[in-house]
């Protein structure tokens, strides 16, 4: 049984516009190469992981799709029309949650809102505190939270605004298992409910294979996609199944290679995987 | 009292006994000074003094405010004029106001406007350099924030860089009153017909020390006043809002 399948590398049908699109994207900085002639299609409502280690150019890449950057060659495309900066139609969930220390939780969450009559505004604020389990907290400053609680106010804040697409830049890197773990879990629903595009970069195997519909597998210098995996496996994962033992054995062996650049790049020639 | 202390003891004792009449005239006592004091408020001229100099450091402060707040926004927004004025703004403020006094005479005589001059430029450069690094400093992260939720420059401005620069440029202006107060009294006490400046001044002329230490200790509760309830407790909140001092 094969459930980690080759998605082809061109191909691309007429008739679907992707959500998200790159095509033959290369980006330098000064003389280093983040990514090199990267092409990647995502689909409407569609969880892609991008899974590596760093310096393969996965933040670059989101920062491209989120506009921060712009390409030095190809094409960087939402809904097949380029994209020409940022804004709240890809909004982008950073490592660091990025709340306004100045606010409290609530005012944070209603950041991006517009304009609304208090009532309504008041309404949605607490209808989405309660989508991230954060009702008791609005009240509070971002510095009176946890890790987890201003991830997943961050979180909120950007549903809040209602975007097609989500990038998230290892959002969950810097919390504790058991956090990451429930906030997998919130990510998940939400996903499954709101039917949003997600990028999802992240430098953890099973991150990725938990929550992702495809992971596209990244190598380093330079930066450029190796390997797209598609993940036909229900959700809640579980992991102990062979399906899953077995999609994480096809990741750790694409990524084997890495290690052993790594391992040459900041060892000697005795030190091998 | 402790053993190192008695040369100190002996002396000061040695000091009392032998102090001149003149001198004996020339050392404040407690209640020389609260008579002092009684006095001055009874008669309503230390009212006016103190009026006069609130005056003056309102208004400088004032102005000082709004050119240091546009020679730091000038400095933090354009490249070249950082590059050029920063070290030099950094420099200036580093130079006591009392220095800036002698230009004042030459440029503008003894007089009101003389006195504001030096209260000004006291002030005016540790605005600007709160304005220039609170601004400049505003975390690249909050930037993109405002980015990805497609705030307009306006926005960008009035929504994420003052409140994040807001701390900065609030100790900014804290210090600048503090330049300015202390440049007040100085030039008060060189030229001026009223304030706190000139009654420390009339008070040596008239050779009454309980007058001088009566002023001093209006001119500290004046400065230690505003530091503490006026920027102090703003400043206080601001920073206890953000997690950045206990409240």
């Amino acid at each position: 049984m094969n459930l980690a399948l080759d998605t082809p590398p061109v191909a691309i049908p007429k008739a679907e516009i992707f959500r998200l699109a790159l095509a033959g994207v290369s980006k330098s900085y000064g003389s280093l190469t983040a990514v090199k002639d990267v092409s990647l299609s995502i689909r409407r409502g569609e969880f892609l992981s991008l899974l590596g280690p760093s310096g393969c150019g996965k933040t670059t890449i989101l920062q491209l799709l989120a506009g921060f950057e712009k390409p030095d060659s190809g094409r960087v495309l939402m809904d097949g029309h380029p994209i020409s900066g940022a804004g709240p139609d890809r909004l982008v969930i950073f490592q660091e949650p990025a709340l306004l220390p100045w606010l409290t939780v609530a005012e944070n969450i209603g950041f991006g809102l517009p304009k609304h009559p208090r009532p309504l505004h008041d309404e949605t604020v607490g209808l989405l505190l309660r989508l991230v389990h954060l009702d008791r907290f609005g009240h509070l400053r971002p510095h009176q939270l946890s890790g987890g609680m201003k991830q997943r106010a961050a979180l909120a804040r950007a549903l809040a605004v209602d975007p097609q697409v989500l990038l998230m830049d290892e959002p969950f890197a810097s919390l504790d298992p058991q956090t990451r773990e429930l906030l997998h879990l919130d990510l998940q629903r939400l996903w499954l409910g709101l039917h949003k595009t997600v990028v999802f970069v992240t430098h953890s195997v099973e991150e990725a294979v938990r929550l992702s519909d495809r992971i596209a597998i990244m190598a380093t210098q330079p930066g450029r996609i190796r390997r797209v995996l598609d993940v036909n496996l229900l959700h809640p994962r579980d992991f102990n199944s062979p399906e899953v033992a077995e999609l994480r054995a096809a990741i750790r062996e694409e990524m084997q290679d890495e290690m052993t650049k790594l391992a040459r790049r900041e060892g000697d020639e005795g030190w091998r995987p | 009292m402790k053993p190192e202390h008695l040369p100190l003891f002996f002396a000061s004792a040695a000091a009392c006994l032998v102090v001149p009449a003149s001198v004996e005239a020339a050392s404040p006592s407690p209640s020389g000074i609260a008579l002092n004091l009684a006095h001055g408020f009874a008669s309503g001229d230390y009212f006016l003094a103190l009026g006069a100099s609130a005056l003056r450091i309102a208004a400088g402060f004032a102005i000082a405010a709004i050119l240091g707040g546009a020679l730091g926004i000038l400095q933090a927004v354009v490249v070249p004029v950082r590059r050029i004025c920063g070290p030099l703004t950094t420099g200036v403020q580093a130079l006591p106001a009392v220095c800036w006094l002698p230009v004042a005479l030459l440029w503008f005589g003894r007089g009101e406007a003389a006195v504001l001059f030096c209260v000004v430029v006291g002030s005016l450069f540790a605005v600007a350099l709160g304005v220039r690094d609170g601004l400049a400093q505003v975390p690249p992260l909050l930037r993109r924030v405002g980015q990805t939720f497609g705030l307009s420059r306006w926005h960008q401005v009035t929504r994420i860089t003052i409140p994040a620069a807001l701390p900065a440029i609030l100790a900014g202006l804290k210090q600048g009153w503090s330049f300015g107060w202390r440049a007040l009294m100085a030039g008060e006490l060189i030229c001026a017909t009223a304030g706190l400046g000139r009654s420390l001044t009339a008070g040596r002329e008239a050779g009454d020390s309980n007058q001088v230490f009566a002023v001093m200790l209006l001119i500290l509760f004046l400065g230690v006043a505003v530091d503490r309830f006026g920027f102090g407790l703003i400043e206080k909140r601001v920073l206890a809002k953000r997690g950045l001092a206990s409240a």
